[in-house]
C-alpha cells in the first residue's frame, strides 16, 4: 500500500521534533528514499518502501558513538532510546543511518517545510540515485559483510529502481538509475567484477575520490 | 583382564573427551583436589562428588594427573570393576549431555555474547509477549521490532546477514544475536530452552 502523504507529513513533524531535541540541525539529518521521494513529487508511488523512515544522519552529531555503518540506536537506558521507542509506539519507525560519508560524498537534498514551520531537508529523486549507487558499490566492496543478504537485496532494489525509473526524466538520473539496474542484473547473475565497475561508473568520481 | 571388560573399558574411554570440557571427570576432579602423581586418593576425596563410592580400605595412586588415570596400588581385580563404574558412570554423563545438546543450529555469528533462556517464538510483532524476553525468535527483524528487540536478551533470526536489521541493532544495543539460522521457527517452540552464542553462531536447543 502506499504512503498516504498527510501521514507522512505528521510523522515527520514528530521527527523533526525529536531529532531537534537530541541538539540535530536541519542540515546535519535528511530523509532519503521513497518518503522522500513522495514528499517532492506526491504522485510517487512509495509502496516499495517498507513502513520505515529512512533518516541520514552525520553521525558524529549525534548524543551517543555509533559503530555501525548500516544503522544506529541510542545506548539501552538512554533518554534517547526511551523516546526512539515512544515514537515506534505510535508507528513511527525510524532507520537510523550514520552517513558522514555520503554527506561528504554529496547528494541532493532539498529544505522541505513543515505546516508546523519546522523544516527539514528531504534528498531529491537525483539525491536518492546518487546515494544508490554509493551504496551499491559498498555492497560490491564488502562481500562478506553482505554475502547472505545479496538475494534479497538485489530483489528489493530492483523493484525500488523500477518505481524510480518510471517517474525519472533528466537524463543524468535515467543514466544513473539504468546503471543500477544492469549492475544489480550483473550481480544477480554473480557477475560481481563488471557489477563492481558498473555501480562505480554510477556513483561518478566523488565516491570514488571519497572511498579511496 | 577378561575381554568384555577390556572392550567395555576402551568404549567407556573413547566417550570420555566428549564429557571433559562439560562436566567434572577425573582428570579435573584430580587437579581440583591439586592431586600430585603419587599422590594417594583415599574414599574422603570422592566425599560428596556425586561417583561411585571407592572400594572400602583401598586407595587410589595418582600415576598421571594428564591422562587422570586412576589405579589402584593393589587388589587389581575390583579396582579394575572400580574403574569401570567410575568410567561407566562419566559415560552416562556424557551421552546425557550428547542426548541435552544434539540440537545444534548453525547461523551467522551476528552480535557477540552469550545467553541461556527460554525461547519465544514470534511470527508477528502483535504476537509479541508483553512481559520481558529471553530470546526473541523470529523469521526475519526490520526495524519495527526495535522495542521486542530492547525487551529481548538475545535475538535469532531465520533470514538474514550480518548487516540486517536484527544484527545492527543487537550489535548497537551489545545483544547476542544470531542470523540466518534455516527453519529455526520450525524447529523452535515457545518456552524451549535454548542457549545462543552470537560468537559462534551457535544455537543449543537445550529441550
Amino acid at each position: 500500500m502506499d504512503l498516504d502523504v498527510t501521514n507522512l507529513i505528521d510523522s515527520l513533524e514528530e521527527v523533526a521534533t525529536l531529532l531537534s531535541g537530541w541538539k540535530l540541525s536541519t542540515t546535519q539529518w535528511s530523509l532519503l528514499d521513497g518518503p522522500a521521494i513522495k514528499l517532492h513529487d506526491h504522485s510517487f508511488d512509495a509502496s516499495p518502501w517498507r513502513d520505515h523512515l529512512n533518516i541520514y544522519v552525520v553521525e558524529h552529531a549525534l548524543p551517543w558513538k555509533t559503530a555501525e555503518l548500516e544503522q544506529t540506536v541510542p545506548p539501552l537506558g538512554s533518554r534517547e532510546l526511551t523516546e526512539l521507542l515512544a515514537a515506534s509506539r505510535r508507528d513511527i519507525h525510524l532507520h537510523l543511518v550514520p552517513a558522514f560519508r555520503y554527506y561528504k560524498a554529496g547528494f541532493e537534498r532539498k529544505i522541505v517545510y513543515l505546516p508546523s514551520g519546522r523544516s527539514i531537508t528531504a534528498a531529491t529523486l537525483r539525491g536518492c540515485s546518487q546515494m544508490w549507487s554509493y551504496k551499491s558499490v559498498e555492497v560490491v566492496d564488502k562481500p562478506n559483510d553482505f554475502a547472505e543478504e545479496i538475494e534479497r537485496i538485489v530483489a528489493e532494489r530492483l523493484v525500488r529502481l523500477r518505481a524510480a525509473l518510471a517517474v525519472a526524466r533528466e537524463p543524468d538520473i535515467l543514466q544513473r538509475l539504468a546503471l543500477l539496474e544492469r549492475g544489480y542484473q550483473e550481480l544477480s547473475d554473480r557477475k560481481t567484477t563488471q557489477a563492481r565497475a558498473t555501480f562505480r561508473q554510477a556513483a561518478g568520481q566523488s565516491w570514488i575520490s571519497e572511498v579511496s | 583382564m577378561g575381554l568384555r571388560h577390556r572392550r567395555c573399558l576402551d568404549s567407556c574411554i573413547r566417550l570420555l573427551p566428549n564429557a571433559e570440557h562439560q562436566i567434572p571427570t577425573q582428570r579435573t576432579f584430580v587437579k581440583q583436589q591439586g592431586a600430585r602423581p603419587g599422590s594417594n586418593l583415599d574414599q574422603s576425596d570422592w566425599a560428596g562428588s556425586g561417583r561411585p563410592a571407592i572400594p572400602p580400605r583401598r586407595s587410589l595412586k595418582v600415576e598421571d594427573t594428564a591422562n587422570a588415570e586412576l589405579r589402584c596400588c593393589e587388589g587389581a581385580a575390583s579396582v579394575f570393576c572400580f574403574e569401570v563404574e567410575v568410567i561407566a558412570f562419566v559415560t552416562r554423563r556424557s551421552l546425557a549431555l550428547l542426548a541435552m545438546t544434539q540440537s545444534v543450529l548453525r547461523g551467522l555469528p551476528a552480535s557477540p555474547g552469550k545467553c541461556v533462556g527460554r525461547a519465544s517464538v514470534v511470527s508477528r510483532l502483535t504476537a509479541l509477549p508483553t512481559e520481558s524476553i529471553d530470546v526473541l525468535v523470529v523469521k526475519t527483524a526490520s526495524v519495527e521490532w526495535l522495542e521486542a528487540i530492547v525487551k529481548a536478551r538475545a535475538v535469532v533470526t531465520e533470514i538474514g546477514g550480518i548487516t540486517s536489521h536484527a544484527a545492527t541493532i543487537c550489535r548497537e544495543l551489545g545483544k547476542p544475536c544470531v542470523t540466518g539460522v534455516e527453519n529455526i521457527m520450525s524447529q523452535l517452540t515457545s518456552g524451549a530452552l535454548v542457549t545462543v552464542d552470537g560468537t559462534t553462531g551457535e544455537v543449543t536447543i537445550l529441550r
